[in-house]
């Protein structure tokens, strides 16, 4: 076992830190206090490209003798994707995710995509003149956590599929270049019936229905949108058909594997912005908490948030860690995603409890965070979802 | 960032699983009824080499390994692993008293003999919160052993038993003479293969083997602690996966019980706290042997390892216990005793208070070393 990081992570987090402490916080603030996400054509996310960011979170590429031992996934950058989703989210989650890049959509494609559909996507990012987006939409209006219950079809049609439902809570939709959209091309079979298709910018009968008005993680648009009879062309199925045969149910297991790569990102946002409220509180406690029996009680508290920091960034970097190995992670990544988003949410709470009053304004930021936090316990499957998970998998049985 | 578990530590991890389960397991309801285990079963957990895999080299000790075992080795039975499993919680303190020479120390060669001939008592007391300075008298209220080896501590004699007592402070380690120690059995309300003694000592302070130290004294307990720590994953592990395979076969409201929703969530959520109780251990334990990390940071790592555990542990066993039912209460089961344990073991070498002062002292600067 080996707790040290490598020289090119430690170079990405500090590239995050530095964007973090000049534009993330400020401009995740301001889209707080404004309501409203942080704009496409902010020169922000021009100087985010011109960095190479989005090529960084492509991670690296397999040599042919690893893909060979390891893994269907393929790129090794779990572990270094982990620390900048916690580093980025320390400074402001809802300006992390709206940072330029694949985002969610990034992981299905690196797990289903041919390589020529491959490299058509993600060759948008390797440029540094625009910023691009890329989503992933799973969930619909009566269509949740269970997605085997999702009712948009997809319909072959003149050597293409015609799309046609509704998604929603899709992040970043409105702005992204290309989004994966999960559809059923027959209702009948379930699970089994699910594909991944393509859907680009600009397809006609694509339609933003609705930009949602959320509590918190606000400098990112979370939207509803329409798929009236959008026409894709058959390259753009994730995979091509072939994926499809090799088992009925590749679909659906893409889409579960997209959930074994993301929770523990997402798992780890909650540390980075738990991270922060311990940290308000410490230099509170530092330099300001006065000098009573009660200093000792808050000192307390700062060593308990600390403590269990540390175990949900363990549990976090453990289940990215097995995916980078190639080892199944299902478990692992539910765990930390059932663990971090509940002990961050408390730990925010008792930064709360340390500023007492204070805390209620809105310039402590920690009101903020705790809005903040409070998402992670929902977005990529609730608490409930990943108990399920966890249950399931360590009974040895489905759960009825 | 690696998790991987050295291939060598992990064959040894296996071979106590096995001694565990095919033996510890099997006669430890035995060494309860006697206060003992048996001797052969003593002699195999000596012959195992838990102080070969522990005492590697001269100046350190392997705690990855030592976790790994314990935490096998404790789903069999602690009581017998806390009195014939040496060095056990006590490998810090063997280790500095050989490395400074304290007292009567054997060499390091003549302490695996000890060790793997179920020769050696040790016992360790901590006294932080009670004597702030090296107490020439003092009390321990229980520890592993028996009277008889005690009063037989004779090292020259081949048969004889070596006693060490130790007493840690907030900086200070010291080793008692033992010819001032008077012992009295002692019964405790857990861990009964392992009998206990109390031990009252009252010593001129001139002869009294002290290192001053509080990185030493940290040193000691974090290892006592990550002893603990992985005893407490361990046996918090063997209680939800009993109640697992119960819960599998008992039906009620015409559905096995574990397929109750309820149920299954506390089950996740026990699998997920000891799985994060778990990797704290481990990665503090390798942190140990680790020469580019500060020790400061590995002590904290490991004093936040150990409460987490009895979190984890005292979740996981209450949840054992209660799945079970009027089952779980009985000692037909071995839940009950899974349970007495998470509650016992946290009371040892100085307790959640001790961690927690030490964490206390450190919280206003401290640094995880997993941010850059």
């Amino acid at each position: 076992m080996d707790i040290h990081i490598s020289p090119e992570d430690t170079k990405t987090v500090e590239l995050v830190r530095e964007m973090g402490k000049e534009y993330l916080r400020p401009l995740g603030i301001e889209a707080d206090r404004l309501q409203r996400a942080i704009p496409e054509d902010h020169p922000f996310y021009k100087l985010v490209a011109s960095s190479g960011y989005m090529e960084r979170t492509l991670g690296t590429e397999q040599t042919d003798s690893e893909k060979k031992s390891v893994s269907k996934t393929r790129r090794t950058h779990w572990v270094r994707n982990i620390l900048v989703a916690e580093e980025g989210s320390y400074w402001d989650r809802g300006a992390m995710v709206s940072l330029p890049g694949p985002g969610l959509g990034g992981p299905p494609v690196d797990r289903m995509a041919t390589p020529s559909q491959r490299e058509r996507l993600f060759s948008i990012f390797r440029q540094r003149e625009v910023p691009k987006w890329a989503a992933f939409a799973m969930t619909e209006p009566d269509a949740g956590s269970d997605v085997k219950r999702i009712a948009t079809t997809a319909r072959k049609e003149d050597g293409g599929w015609v799309l046609k439902g509704q998604k929603m809570y899709s992040s970043n939709s409105p702005r992204a270049d290309w989004i994966v959209v999960f559809a059923s091309v027959d209702l009948s079979k379930g699970r089994d019936g699910h594909r991944a298709f393509i859907v680009e910018k600009g397809t006609p009968g694509f339609e933003i229905l609705k930009i949602e008005h959320k509590m918190g993680i606000r400098a990112y648009e979370t939207a509803t949108f329409a798929l009236n009879d959008c026409y894709v062309d058959s390259s753009n199925l994730l995979g091509g058909e072939e994926y499809y045969k090799k088992d009925a149910n590749e679909g659906f297991k893409g889409a579960m594997a997209t959930f074994s790569a993301t929770r523990p990102l997402v798992a780890a946002m909650g540390v980075g912005i738990a991270r922060f409220a311990h940290d308000i509180a410490r230099d509170f406690v530092k330099s300001e908490y006065p000098h009573t029996p009660l200093r000792d009680k808050a000192i307390s508290r700062l060593a308990w948030m600390q403590q269990k920091l540390a175990v949900a960034r363990m549990l976090c970097l453990q289940a990215a860690w097995r995916l980078d190995q190639g080892m199944p992670n299902a478990t692992e990544a539910s765990m930390a995603k059932m663990y971090a988003p509940m002990i961050c949410l408390k730990i925010i709470q008792q930064a709360r409890v340390i500023k007492g009053e204070d805390s209620l304004l809105v310039d402590t930021l920690l009101e903020k965070l705790e809005r903040d936090v409070k998402a992670i316990d929902i977005v990529e499957g609730t608490q409930q979802i990943q108990r399920r998970i966890v249950a399931g998998n360590v009974i040895g049985r489905d759960l009825r | 960032m690696d998790f991987t578990i050295p291939q060598e530590i992990e064959d040894f991890r296996i071979l106590c699983q096995s001694f565990a389960k095919d033996k510890l397991f099997k006669e430890m309801r035995e060494g309860e009824k006697n206060r003992s285990l048996s001797q052969q079963l003593a002699t195999g957990l000596g012959e195992l080499g838990l102080s070969d895999a522990v005492f590697q080299k001269t100046d350190t000790v392997s705690l990855l390994a030592l976790s790994l075992a314990v935490e096998e080795l404790a789903k069999g039975d602690v009581g017998g692993l806390l009195r014939n499993g040496l060095p056990g919680p006590y490998a810090g303190a063997i280790s500095l008293a050989t490395r400074h020479n304290l007292g009567d120390t054997p060499d390091l060669e003549e302490i695996l003999l000890l060790c793997q001939s179920n020769r050696l008592s040790v016992h360790l007391a901590t006294c932080e919160s009670l004597y702030p300075d090296i107490p020439s008298n003092a009390r321990l209220a229980w520890s592993p052993g028996n009277i008889e080896d005690f009063h037989n501590y004779e090292r020259q004699n081949e048969k004889g038993t070596h006693v060490m007592v130790f007493i840690v402070g907030r900086d200070f380690v010291s080793l008692i003479p033992t010819d001032s120690v008077v012992a009295t059995s002692s019964l405790p309300g857990a861990f009964e293969a392992s009998g206990g003694i109390s031990l009252d000592w009252s010593a001129d302070p001139e002869r009294i083997s002290t290192l001053h130290s509080s990185k030493e004294a940290l040193f000691v307990k974090s290892v006592a602690r990550l002893w603990v720590s992985s005893a407490l994953v361990g046996l918090g592990q063997a209680s939800v996966d009993y109640a697992i395979e119960y819960g599998k076969s008992r039906v009620v409201f015409d559905l096995p019980v574990v397929s109750h929703q309820a149920n299954a969530f506390d089950l996740a959520e026990a699998s997920t706290r000891l799985q994060g109780a778990r990797l704290m251990t481990r990665m503090a334990a390798s942190l140990s042997q680790d020469e580019d990390v500060k020790s400061s940071t590995w002590f904290m790592m490991a004093a936040q390892a150990y409460l987490e555990s009895v979190e984890a542990a005292q979740f996981a066993t209450g949840l054992g216990l209660l799945l079970l039912g009027g089952h779980g209460y009985m000692r037909d089961h071995p839940v009950e005793k899974w349970f007495r344990e998470a509650s016992a073991l946290p009371l040892l070498f100085g307790g959640q208070d001790s961690a927690l002062a030490d964490l206390d002292v450190l919280a206003c600067d401290y640094i995880d070393p997993l941010v850059i």
